[in-house]
């Protein structure tokens, strides 16, 4: 134990002596997160709904379902996936969770009988016209709900553009139904006759916007402080690679690391050390960038980060993410052969792990095939779970997955830590 | 009596299909000698000093100190085996006081006793001025003499030295051999390997000579002076048993 303590000292010690590293750690991700903060306040509203994810439940299975389904299919703005298709066995609640989850920007639900009940309905409306039992106008008794979920991670604005893109293709759709089967209604009531009906009160298909919430309809409407404060503190965390593997490329350099092993120090005292000094600088960093989103930047016109009831959930997902990033930079200090290479290839990694990973722009607002390649960025499983959280008030459980992942990743690196250094030791 | 260090038939080569660099190599050092291990550069004494630190494994043979096995005493045997290695081994951008409390920390020696020891250390080494200066600082001279310290602070029992006064000047070597030989005299074996066969001579009480990974002749300086026709010195002796071709 008293070994450790002199390790965990050694380790404060270098890192406090090497100035560029401290400016590296500490002050690289304020700036950042200031910079990219005030920059993006207004790249993320002007964020267009291009190639949004769309995944529809079709339960009518009759016209109006399919002619929905298959216009959604021809539309260029959505990118259409039927959940009949993929899952036969998932309800309306199962749609839901997917949108609540963030895999689909929008969830359309189209009720079973909702054809069925649209021609009875509007049958009664034009018989009741035509024998005189009401007025001109056809009123709607039923209303024929189609449900529309939208992930809660979309700006207000795009959600209000994304809602009138739906209201608007769903009211095309509505429109022609109504003309074919009224055509279809007079030509079996009346012969040919035509009728001065006022459309506009037709029996409408309602398009019931919701907000797919997930807990107590509490709705937390993200801006760019809810994304920049958590991508600059993992891209922060992550950075540390290049002070991790730069310090002990250095200590085996200089020989010391040669001198630690032939004392009462073992290869995993020495690795645990680090660790625990360079997790402390991560928790440090969130801190420092957390303390920058809540007081600092309503300062500079920006909007407060709201730490209510997640702090101890963000700290766990951060502490979760400094292993992963501890280990990265382990490997690459145990496989670079120099202190210059393990600082070029840290930093280019980390830089397109980061924007891969969406932490530079949000991945919902890249092409698919980046989408699906970001899923390769432990930055990318890290910043996930904070958005969860943040966002969704998802709860650590919701959020396991991508701890795990940074836990596998973590592990992996360590392990090619390890067997590096043996196969180096001939 | 239960020599402190016994090498057994050491074999080491680096690739398979290389040459060995250590071939069946075997000699003791007895507590209380300052045994020269000699030879040319290739020979084998820094991978012979690196094995027996444990930085590098070993093909065959044994190795016991105090008479235990010290690949299955690693830990233990940590504690009582001091090493200087050739290249200074010290972290430069902490100073003289940081670098020794750590190192003596990791060795588990109690804060006040270590405090004491550091201080009387320094002193002797003519560092104690210069202790709160970074080691980067530090002319090469004193590198040197910081690096030794870092090697002996905790007392050991068997104290390993590769060539611990190469690139210094006279005054600096001059320091380093006489705090060795007083430590010597205190108790600690000294397994010391050089090319300054002048320096041996007078240091050490026996050595051996070492080439091509094979312990080729072994004795006290003034016996392999004896038994080597024509020779008047170590110097003599080792030119003659290891010859004049460069060796790289």
């Amino acid at each position: 134990m008293k070994s450790f303590f002199y390790l965990l000292y050694k380790d404060a010690l270098l890192l406090l002596r090497d100035k560029a590293g401290i400016i590296l750690l500490f002050i690289m991700p304020i700036a950042l997160v200031l910079i990219m903060t005030s920059m993006q306040d207004g790249l993320l509203n002007s964020i267009t709904n291009t190639d949004i994810s769309l995944v529809l439940l079709n339960d009518d299975n009759d016209s109006i379902g399919n002619t929905i389904e298959k216009e959604l299919n021809k539309s260029e703005v959505f990118d259409v996936h039927n959940l009949n298709e993929m899952d036969t066995l998932l309800s309306e609640n199962g749609l839901r969770n997917l949108v609540a989850q963030g895999k689909y920007l929008i969830g359309i639900y189209v009720p079973a009988n909702t054809t069925q009940q649209f021609k009875e309905g509007f049958r009664k409306d034009i018989e009741s016209v035509f024998d005189g039992s009401s007025t001109n106008k056809l009123e709607s008794s039923d209303s024929i709900p189609i449900r529309i979920y939208l992930d809660p991670t979309i700006k207000p604005n795009v959600q209000s553009n994304l809602m009138s893109n739906v209201r608007e293709f769903i009211t095309q759709i509505q429109n022609q139904f109504q003309l074919k089967a009224f055509s279809e209604a007079l030509k079996e009531i009346a012969g040919n006759t035509e009728s001065n009906l006022d459309l506009r009160y037709s029996k409408k298909l309602i398009a019931d916007e919701k907000i797919s919430d997930k807990k107590e309809d509490v709705l937390f409407r993200p801006n760019s402080v809810q994304h920049n404060v958590p991508a600059w503190t993992l891209f922060a965390i992550f950075f540390i690679v290049i002070s991790l593997s730069g310090s002990t490329i250095k200590e085996r350099e200089d020989g010391s690391f040669n001198r630690l092993m032939t004392m009462p120090c073992s290869y995993s005292k020495y690795l645990l050390s680090k660790m625990t000094v360079y997790l402390f600088v991560c928790i440090l960093q969130f801190l420092i960038v957390l303390a920058m989103g809540i007081w600092v930047f309503p300062y500079i016109g920006l909007e407060s980060f709201d730490v209510n009831g997640i702090f101890l959930k963000l700290l766990f997902v951060v502490i979760v993410a400094a292993c992963a990033a501890i280990g990265f930079g382990t490997a690459i200090s145990s496989i670079a052969t120099s202190q210059q290479q393990a600082a070029v290839f840290g930093s280019v990694s980390v830089v397109i792990l980061a924007a891969i990973g969406g932490l530079w722009v949000p991945t919902y607002a890249m092409p698919e095939i980046f989408r699906t390649f970001s899923n390769v960025s432990p930055l990318k499983w890290g910043i996930d779970a904070l958005y969860s959280i943040i966002l969704r008030k998802s709860d650590i459980s919701d959020v396991l997955a991508q701890c795990i992942y940074l836990l596998i990743f973590a592990i992996s690196c360590f392990v090619i830590a390890i067997i590096y250094k043996k196969f180096k030791k001939v | 009596m239960t020599p402190i260090l016994s090498i057994e038939k050491l074999t080491k080569r680096y690739k398979k299909g290389d040459r060995f660099v250590l071939n069946e190599l075997s000699f003791e050092v007895n507590p209380g000698e300052i045994y020269g291990f000699l030879g040319p550069n290739g020979a084998g004494k820094s991978t012979t000093v690196k094995i027996i630190s444990g930085l590098i494994p070993y093909n065959n043979g044994a190795i016991k100190v105090l008479g235990k096995d010290l690949n299955e005493n690693r830990k233990e045997l940590k504690k009582i085996i001091g090493i200087v290695p050739q290249d200074i081994a010290i972290f430069p951008t902490l100073t003289a006081i940081e670098n020794l409390k750590i190192f003596g920390g990791i060795y588990g020696i109690d804060n006040k006793i270590l405090k004491k020891r550091i201080h009387s250390l320094l002193e002797l080494f003519g560092l104690y001025e210069h202790r709160n200066k970074k080691v980067d600082h530090y002319s090469g001279g004193m590198k040197r003499r910081i690096n030794l310290i870092a090697g002996m602070l905790h007392e050991p029992s068997l104290l390993l030295l590769d060539e611990p006064t190469v690139g210094i000047d006279v005054q600096s070597k001059n320091v380093i051999i006489e705090n060795l030989k007083m430590l010597n005299k205190n108790g600690t074996t000294i397994l010391y390997t050089s090319h300054n066969m002048e320096e041996a001579q007078d240091f050490c009480s026996r050595v051996g000579i070492i080439d091509e990974g094979k312990i080729i002749t072994e004795g006290t300086a003034e016996e392999l002076i004896c038994r080597t026709p024509n020779c008047n010195d170590l110097e003599s002796v080792y030119l003659k048993l290891t010859g004049k071709t460069l060796r790289d």
